[in-house]
């Protein structure tokens, strides 16, 4: 029996590695700009050399953050036979024209395995990678606080159109305040299941009826447990003077540098002449 | 600063949770509202600032009448409140931007914030943590930080509702030190608690039942009252049992000391020195007991253990513990925060694996690759802290069974194990079965949690904070039911903050700190030797202080719960008596 109930060790989001480098002095709104500049390149880049190219950078920007590769890739981990499997279906079952065409590789009866196809797997492989480096890069890097203030600042243009994005800040300020409750949460279920005997007479893996079964007891106690908490967050909120949708004022006050201004434009120009160089395909 | 005329309150679905209450509580006072589980001491708390409004009657806070909604902002502008559970009231990801929450919402300037901000901090001594993640604080910690925010809001009045209950010794000391400091700031204090030490700081104790105020006065003439507070599911502080029942027996010793202090300057007062040392039974050498000389169920050897191993966020749990519980036994864990009892405890049923060190339960070795899992499970039973965490039927009858279905017994089995362990607990089987599990009371879910571990029928039983939260009468009838489990051949360990159960309850007691096992005492041996427990930074509870002051005073006594103490103090008292001394000296 192998289990392990330590569920932190997953995720990622809502972590903060608190250490002095480069990106972790970034002004948090320009980090969020640049991250998301990357994300849109990265999606748009379809060439083996650009990806590859893009890699690179991600991986100097990461190893400039200061945090260890693998631990940015956990995320990945308990995902990862479900990606590997999503992979090989995309890399049999791609149809054979347009940008998947080209020579065919492998023929197995019905199955196989194009140039364009091949192509396609590895370049969307390469693709899931980046995205996680950049999303661990900059909230391994960023304070959740930060993050929110920065989607809030990015956003504010948007209230002069009367959206509420002071609310929708806050709505994203709780949700990560709450990652580690609730994963913490789910691990004291998953103990105390365990410790009553929970699994002994395991759910056959390929039975997906005992599987859904086996994870009732763990999914409605969770979602009453966080009803139970949304209650008396609501009440603490209210009893801090909170009304929605009046005005709030503000504590932090950020100041540009001009590192900041000067790495955003980086980014952004790379961003761009790796979007316009003309890769061979 | 408060009024309440007349207050009745009914919940939607119509339950009636006050019931014509009425009670005023001058500013600068310091208030505690006693009252049982489910004694709507917490509605009316939640009536003071405006969460509630009346069904009828009427609630004036700071000279506001609650149910105008124009008033709800500027009351709570100057009433704070603080919650029980302190990961449930922390809205913010930094330390700092929490406690402007509430100044943010009043619309205030950010210098007017920032400067508030750090004075707040400053008064709570949280400085250091401005910009630390709440999740990484302690319960105390995060209580102070709730605190906090309510004086950078500068608020006139607190109200704490439970708000250590769910804190170590540590904890409670650290919030009730800040919540003083304040009170004599001219800040006005309601506390909400079924922790009668905490009421001695009032100056004025209101105590609830059933929805009616059933008492109210200063501290001292609430607590004379014992039967009637034991008819309220309530306890007397244990200084004030002690000090009723020797009044009982001898009119001429006060019945009203509430501290030690008091009651020892009394007894110098009223008990004649002593003609000869009056030394207690002596007991019986530790090896000879049984509890003591058993053969082990489980044995911690040189444990360590380490959390997130090779992650970043990789913290120790452990760093040597030692343990062993022999059959029939009742072994207490306790340590600050931290200092590594739930580790140890989740050891115990394989939840955890040695990262070093042996671990030896119910004659598995833990630290073998392949160990037998499904023995220890079926035989160790582990009751975590919140029952909620492991609740998971809808219903308690398939709640309680859900460990004998897991183990695969046959029905019949299943169901005389869950009837007896619902026996055994004073649980209806017939009554509860088919209830569902989230109408129960907390002290039933503790109760049903209780009975799904006992199912499987355990030789040793693990408990976390087993009476955490319960009211004192709860409580009480919880460790009645242990008893009659140890009377069953059951052992048991259990990680307590509350040092008086252990004195009631245990065998033995292991101190951990900082991952290590400081020590391990016969409770015997403590009761003589309360510096012990001073060294390792506890509070000595009041009945180990009264009997070190009466050691001082000649009388040479020991005894685990109050009425032990007042009955062989009395009993030296008779022998004094008899030597003829002060020739019947007290007696009027």
């Amino acid at each position: 029996m192998s289990e392990n109930f330590e569920l932190l060790r997953y995720i990622t989001i809502g972590q903060y590695l608190p250490r002095s480098s480069p990106v972790h002095r970034l002004d948090p709104a320009v980090k969020l700009l640049a991250v998301t500049a990357l994300v849109l390149t990265v999606a748009f880049l379809y060439s083996y050399v650009g990806t590859a190219l893009m890699l690179l950078l991600i991986l100097g920007l990461v190893a400039l953050a200061g945090v260890p590769v693998g631990f940015a890739l956990s995320g990945l981990r308990p995902a990862l036979w479900f990606v590997a499997a999503l992979l090989v279906l995309e890399l049999l079952f791609s149809p054979g024209t347009g940008l998947t065409g080209g020579e065919t590789l492998l023929s197995w009866g019905f199955l196989h395995v194009t140039a364009g196809s091949l192509h396609l797997t590895l370049v969307s492989g390469l693709r899931l990678v980046e995205f996680l480096l950049l999303m661990s890069a900059f909230t391994l890097t960023t304070r959740t606080s930060d993050v929110t203030r920065a989607v809030e600042r990015v956003l504010s243009p948007l209230a002069a159109l009367r959206l509420p994005t002071r609310e929708f800040a806050l709505v994203l300020t709780i949700a990560l305040r709450f990652v580690p409750t609730f994963a913490l949460e789910m691990e004291k279920l998953m103990k105390a299941q365990a410790s009553r005997g929970g699994g002994l007479t395991r759910a056959s893996r390929w039975n997906l009826l005992q599987q859904a079964r086996a994870r009732v007891p763990l999914v409605v106690p969770l979602f009453l447990m966080a009803l139970r908490r949304a209650e008396d967050l609501v009440a603490a909120m209210e009893s801090r003077c909170y009304v929605p949708g009046r005005p709030r004022t503000m504590y932090r006050r950020y100041r540009l540098r001009p590192a900041d201004f000067a790495a955003l434009a980086l980014v952004l120009a790379v961003c761009a002449a790796l979007l316009w160089a003309p890769f061979p395909a | 600063m408060f009024s309440v005329e007349h207050l009745t309150f009914r919940y939607d679905d119509g339950t009636l949770a006050l019931d014509d209450v009425s009670l005023e509580v001058p500013r600068g006072s310091y208030a505690v509202l006693l009252g049982a589980n489910g004694s709507g001491k917490s509605t009316l708390a939640r009536h003071l600032n405006g969460l509630l409004r009346p069904t009828s009657g009427r609630v004036l806070s700071s000279g506001l009448p609650t149910d105008d909604p124009r008033n709800v902002l500027p009351i709570r502008a100057r009433v704070g409140m603080v919650f029980q559970n302190p990961d449930n009231q922390i809205v913010a990801t930094t330390v700092a931007d929490d406690v402007a929450f509430g100044l943010e919402n009043l619309g205030l300037p950010a210098d007017e914030i920032e400067r508030r901000v750090d004075w707040a901090l400053e008064v709570t001594g949280l400085l250091a943590e401005r910009e630390r993640p709440p999740h990484m604080l302690s319960g105390g910690q995060k209580q102070r930080l709730a605190i906090a925010g309510a004086v950078a809001m500068r608020q006139e009045a607190l109200i704490l509702d439970e708000a250590t209950s769910s804190l170590d010794s540590a904890g409670r000391r650290e919030v009730r030190e800040l919540v003083q400091d304040l009170h004599r700031g001219g800040v006005t204090v309601l506390a909400v608690t079924h922790r009668m030490e905490e009421a001695l700081d009032a100056d004025r104790v209101f105590v609830l039942s059933h929805g009616r105020v059933a008492l109210q006065g200063r501290p001292r003439e609430v607590f004379a009252q014992a039967g009637e507070l034991r008819r309220l599911n309530l306890a007397v502080p244990d200084v004030a049992a002690v000090s009723a029942a020797l009044h009982a027996a001898r009119p001429a010793i006060s019945g009203r000391c509430l501290t030690s202090q008091e009651l020892l300057e009394e007894l110098h007062r009223a008990l004649p020195a002593p003609s000869s040392a009056h030394p207690a039974k002596a007991a019986p050498p530790l090896e000879d007991r049984p509890c003591l000389s058993a053969p082990p169920v489980a044995e911690v050897r040189s444990l360590a253990h380490t959390y997130l191993r090779r992650t970043p966020l990789e913290h120790i749990g452990l760093r040597h513990a030692d343990l062993t519980v022999r059959e029939g036994a009742a072994v207490a864990i306790v340590g600050p925060t931290g200092s590594g009892k739930s580790t140890v405890m989740q050891h115990l049923n394989g939840i955890l694996r040695p990262d070093e060190g042996q671990v030896r339960v119910v004659g598995v070795d833990l630290a073998a690759p392949r160990p037998n899992l499904r023995r220890v499970r079926l035989k160790v039973g582990m009751l975590f802290q919140n029952p909620e965490d492991q609740l998971f039927e809808q219903l308690v009858g398939d709640d309680v069974a859900y460990g004998p279905f897991q183990a695969g017994w046959p029905l019949d089995k299943v169901r005389e194990h869950v009837r007896w362990a619902m026996q055994v607990l004073g649980l209806d089987f017939e009554a509860l079965k088919d209830r569902p599990v989230f109408s129960l009371s907390g002290g039933e879910k503790r109760r049903v949690a209780l009975a799904g571990v006992l199912a499987l029928r355990p030789d040793l039983l693990v408990l976390d904070e087993p009476t955490a939260g319960l009211d004192p009468r709860t409580a009480q009838d919880l460790l009645a039911a242990f008893a009659r489990l140890r009377a069953e051949g059951v052992a048991l360990v259990f990680v307590t903050h509350n040092l008086d159960e252990v004195l009631a309850v245990a065998d033995e007691i292991v101190i951990l700190q900082d991952g290590r096992t400081m020590g391990r005492f016969a409770t015997e041996e403590l009761l003589r030797s309360p510096e012990v427990l001073e060294r390792h930074g506890f509070d000595v509870p009041a009945l180990l202080e009264l009997q070190r002051g009466l050691r001082g005073l000649g009388y040479d006594v020991a005894a685990r719960r109050p009425s032990d103490l007042a009955a062989a103090l009395l009993e030296a008292l008779e022998q004094e008596d008899a030597a003829g001394g002060a020739a019947g000296w007290a007696r009027r």
